[in-house]
């Protein structure tokens, strides 16, 4: 139809990759919302998929997976919220291992900012995979051009990511050379006392979040002597009190009454304070600043014209009483963020930069106009797009001081190559994508305890977080972890890590099923596996063995390698263990792994090491020595000290010094080796073995009337023969193969395959033992068997039930509700006559608790084809009533 | 352009031909499925416009189609649903 027609011109050109443009021309008089579809049906079915996203690696032939970069509107909630759809990185891989037909294919948009939309969908029901680029807008009489790049590799995701590293080098790197030291624990505080610092610094935390010092969201420099701290979170619930003035009121009003209630307990004298005590103790001091949200009031007084704006027209709640605020350089609040941001940064020129919050809002805002957004042919701005407008103003501000600035999120990767450091605040794990190349990385809020949040955070190469919060209104005083001893065990292991860099060879480790591991160049240039297990919550359970294959193909000169040291979470110390070569790989066992291991593969440094065994059998009391090893071409001087037993040391290149290591009576003994540019300090351990030991290989998670083998190794480590009593508990599931006793020769270990009949659904135990009258060994299996078969014998991991009518539009909190994160609401939610959470509020959308109540294993397990789903109001003066 | 030939290990999939790349005296081949000739890409891809507006669609390519290197042109009717 003349004059009504899209054109489009193709142009690929062919260079280390393929870039492949289609160039939309409008010869019409309207604006136009296209979408682009690339379908490759020549991959069809057959290969597997990777996907920088919380779901890397979708198992997308059992059911349909749909990814998208800026593709919804909610993306930054989706971000962390649905792992299902939210991209971090724009670019689907593609790869097939199979010997005789072995691909690698990585299709990505360009990473200059502005990203358009790119959305994957893989579906067994489509000829093929699919990309798309959707809300593609082309103004009347104007043009657009949308442009994938398709790069071949080896056939592995690991490649595919290497290929974008690559092609964009700059956005996985550290900023600068004075950021990377920086990796490490971060603890979010308002200003602490010196024996909680200390503390932090002993669990290898290197910077701090000052956070809790301002007067609200939105007022981060003033000239006040002193003040109240966070009136915002305050009016939030104090607004509630009778002898408040109402809701709605004016921003002065509300402040008023909060000074009847609260002393000004703040002062600049008490922040620099606080910032100076910091870097006594060696920390470094991170102002708080936040340009995304601010206090609602002050925007309506102040600022009105740069509240974000939904479809609706309405404004965007995101805690507590903030808003959702546009910082574009464009607007009132931009500038004056700007404005504040230099100011605060001339009144605390100690600092050593800024903490931006909340950096991960990258929604449309319906109140302004980009020029190139558009959804369903409404034209918007990208949230995302101001903030880097902002940023790029606010850059010199700080680069003019001196300053280096963290971020909490962002979830993209157009914002998170401007960070400085990146923080993950809500255990969201894509992060870790962005910091492939040694850029600075913490994070936090994994699920479980301080426990396993090290074991995960020690996979992504991210360092997890502690709080001081006396001065936060929604918590009380300081949260320590639920396992204080978890962040000592786990020092030495993430010392080693703190500065890494991704293996991203193709198939560069091959470990055991159960187990998951991750391979890093270390900052020395050696390498390190992380291997970490969430199977053993029994304080026995352990693999005998654990077999760990490193592809010489992943080491920078595998010829060079010196030695392999193993670090555990759960023995406390250095060990020095064997290696063999095999075809093209290094091969390694890793004794008794419990939780967390690391083996690190040297071919320079200087290590200190424990050698003659980790652990001594009933009887025995074998000589250990600590081993000093130079792996360096140079002569180094030492000093090693055991206990309070020091001793220097001059090593020649390649030498080695043993000395006797006499294990202490209680508990390990502290080393310390010290050198140039170096300091290792652990605690060393000789565990002692009991007589009897059982471990187990396998799980028995599956569906009603499925069984699964396992594998157990009764090891008897006395000096005599023994016969072991066998015997197994579990009621709900049937036993078979499994001995009444077996004798095992002195020293030696027997294995016994049993089988194990999924018999009754729900989440059980089963509990071996083995005995004799030296002792008693247990293993304690978790069984969760599932009663529905949900995709091809393959039983649920998980399930939750989502709020998407209740949230973010739904319901706010009931009158006269308290704490944090809505733990006082009371808006049960029963699943089969069990409660099961709580229905979350407008008033915090922002917590993904709140979109989701998480059904329990024990329900999802005996979850069946219909199920009863109660919602109940507060009570009967609530207003959401169901 | 760099000459480079490249391993089994860019095989896109069983029923087409090896991914190759050649020097700008040879053929220029990519994604090739048995159609390849100089400065042609034969794509295993199908690609189809959409306007959100009205939700008519345009296939722009078809799987078995030839794209030349750089004067490809189509006019997208999205104006009229694609029959």
């Amino acid at each position: 139809m003349p004059g009504s027609a899209i054109r489009v011109k193709t142009t690929i050109s062919l260079d280390d990759d393929l870039s492949w443009t289609l160039e939309l021309v409008n010869t019409s008089f309207n604006r136009r919302e296209i979408t682009a579809t690339f379908d490759f049906p020549g991959l069809s079915r057959n290969c597997d998929a990777f996907v920088a996203s919380p779901t890397p690696h979708p198992h997308w032939r059992k059911w349909p997976h749909q990814y998208g970069y800026r593709c919804d509107e909610n993306t930054f909630r989706h971000a962390v919220l649905d792992p299902d759809i939210a991209m971090a990185i724009p670019a689907l891989t593609l790869y097939r291992k199979a010997d005789d037909d072995a691909m690698g294919l990585t299709v990505m948009s360009s990473l200059d900012s502005p990203v358009q939309p790119f959305g994957v969908r893989l579906d067994v029901n489509l000829a093929g995979p699919r990309i798309y680029r959707p809300h593609l807008r082309i103004e009347p009489r104007a043009s657009t051009a949308t442009t994938l790049r398709l790069g071949w590799h080896e056939a592995d995701w690991r490649p595919g990511l290497n290929y974008i590293v690559d092609k964009y080098p700059d956005y996985f790197e550290p900023t600068d050379p004075e950021i990377a030291p920086l990796n490490g624990g971060f603890v979010l505080s308002s200003p602490a006392p010196d024996g909680v610092i200390q503390k932090w610094k002993t669990w290898g935390a290197r910077w701090v979040e000052v956070h809790f010092i301002h007067p609200f969201h939105g007022k981060y420099n003033h000239d006040e002597s002193s003040w109240i701290t966070v009136k915002d979170d305050r009016w939030h619930y104090d607004k509630h009190r009778p002898d408040a003035p109402p809701d709605g009121c004016g921003r002065d009003e509300a402040f008023a009454y909060l000074d009847t209630l609260y002393p000004h307990n703040m002062s600049h004298g008490k922040v620099r304070d606080f910032i100076d005590r910091l870097h006594k103790h060696g920390l470094k001091a991170f102002l708080y600043f936040m340009p995304t949200e601010v206090l609602g009031l002050e925007v309506f007084d102040n600022f009105p014209r740069d509240a974000v704006l939904d479809e609706q027209g309405r404004t965007i709640r995101n805690w507590h009483e903030l808003i959702i605020t546009n910082p574009s350089p464009d607007g009132d609040w931009g500038r004056h963020a700007l404005g504040m941001l230099e100011d605060l940064l001339d009144r605390y020129p100690e600092a050593d930069g800024i903490f931006f919050d909340e950096a991960y809002i990258d929604l449309l805002d319906y109140a302004r106009d980009d020029g190139f957004s558009i959804r369903n042919g409404r034209t918007a701005s990208r949230m995302g797009h101001a903030i880097i407008r902002f940023i790029e103003e606010a850059l010199p501000i700080l680069r003019c001081r001196g300053k280096k600035w963290i971020w909490n999120g962002p979830y993209n990767i157009e914002l998170a190559r401007y960070a400085d450091g990146l923080l993950c605040e809500n255990g969201e794990p894509v992060i870790q994508f962005f910091a492939l190349r040694n850029k600075m990385l913490a994070g936090g809020g994994m699920p479980g305890g301080t426990g396993q949040q090290l074991l995960s955070g020690g996979q992504y190469g991210l360092f997890v977080m502690t709080n001081y919060m006396d001065e936060n209104p929604d918590f009380g005083d300081e949260q320590p972890p639920d396992d204080a001893a978890m962040p000592d065990l786990h020092k030495p292991l993430f010392d080693e890590v703190r500065q890494r860099t991704w293996v991203l060879s193709a198939d560069p480790l091959t470990v055991p099923g159960g187990v998951d591991a991750n391979i890093f160049r270390t900052v020395d240039g050696n390498f390190a596996v992380v291997l970490f297990s969430m199977w053993s919550e029994s304080e026995t359970d352990f693999m005998a063995d654990l077999p760990v294959s490193v592809a010489e193909s992943a080491m920078d000169d595998p010829g060079q390698l010196k030695a392999v040291y193993l670090l555990s979470g759960d023995y406390p110390g250095w060990f020095r263990l064997d290696w063999t070569r095999r075809d093209g790989y290094i091969d390694v066992m890793v004794p008794r792994h419990r939780r967390t291991s690391m083996i690190l593969l040297v071919t320079t440094g200087v290590f200190a090491s424990l050698v003659g065994g980790m652990f001594t059998r009933p009887g025995e009391k074998p000589q250990r020595y600590m081993r000093l090893e130079n792996w360096t071409p140079l002569r180094q001087q030492v000093q090693l000290r055991l206990a309070d037993a020091k001793r220097d040391i001059e090593l020649k290149p390649g030498e080695s010094v043993t000395q006797p290591f006499a294990s202490p009576s209680v508990g390990p003994m502290l080393v310390e080796l010290t050198g140039d540019g170096f300091n290792r300090r652990f605690a060393q351990s000789v565990s002692a073995l009991p007589a009897v030991e059982l471990s187990r290989f396998g799980s028995l998670d599956g569906v009603v009337g499925q069984s699964r083998q396992l594998q157990l190794t009764v090891a008897n480590n006395t000096g005599q023969q023994l016969s072991i009593s066998l015997s197994s508990q579990g009621p709900e599931l049937g036993i078979d193969g499994l001995p009444a006793s077996v004798s095992v020769a002195a020293n030696h270990r027997e294995s016994i395959d049993i089988t194990v009949q999924l018999d009754t659904p729900g989440v059980h135990e089963l509990r071996l033992a083995a005995e004799t009258g030296l002792g008693l060994a247990q293993s304690l299996v978790p069984a969760t068997v599932a009663a529905t078969d949900f995709f091809a014998g393959q039983a649920p991991t998980a399930g939750c039930i989502e709020l998407d009518y209740f949230s973010p539009q739904g319901q706010g909190d009931p009158r006269g509700a308290t704490g944090h994160m809505g733990k006082a609401v009371r808006r049960f939610v029963y699943l089969n006559g069990t409660q099961i959470g709580v229905i979350g509020s407008k008033d915090q959308p922002r917590w993904f608790d709140f979109y989701r109540v998480s059904i329990p294993k024990p329900i999802l397990m005996t979850l069946g084809r219909t199920a009863t789903l109660e919602f109940h109001a507060a009570d009967a003066q609530d207003f959401f009533m169901i | 352009m760099t000459s480079k030939t490249l391993n089994d290990s860019t095989r896109l999939a069983s029923d087409h031909a090896c991914v190759e790349i050649r020097n700008g005296d040879g053929a220029l081949c990519f994604l090739a499925s048995g159609r390849t000739g100089p400065n042609l890409l034969s794509a295993p891809v199908a690609i189809t416009l959409t306007d959100v507006a009205t939700g008519n669609t345009f296939p722009l390519v078809g799987p078995a189609d030839i794209l030349r290197k750089d004067d490809t042109s189509h006019n997208a009717c999205l104006d009229q649903p694609y029959a």
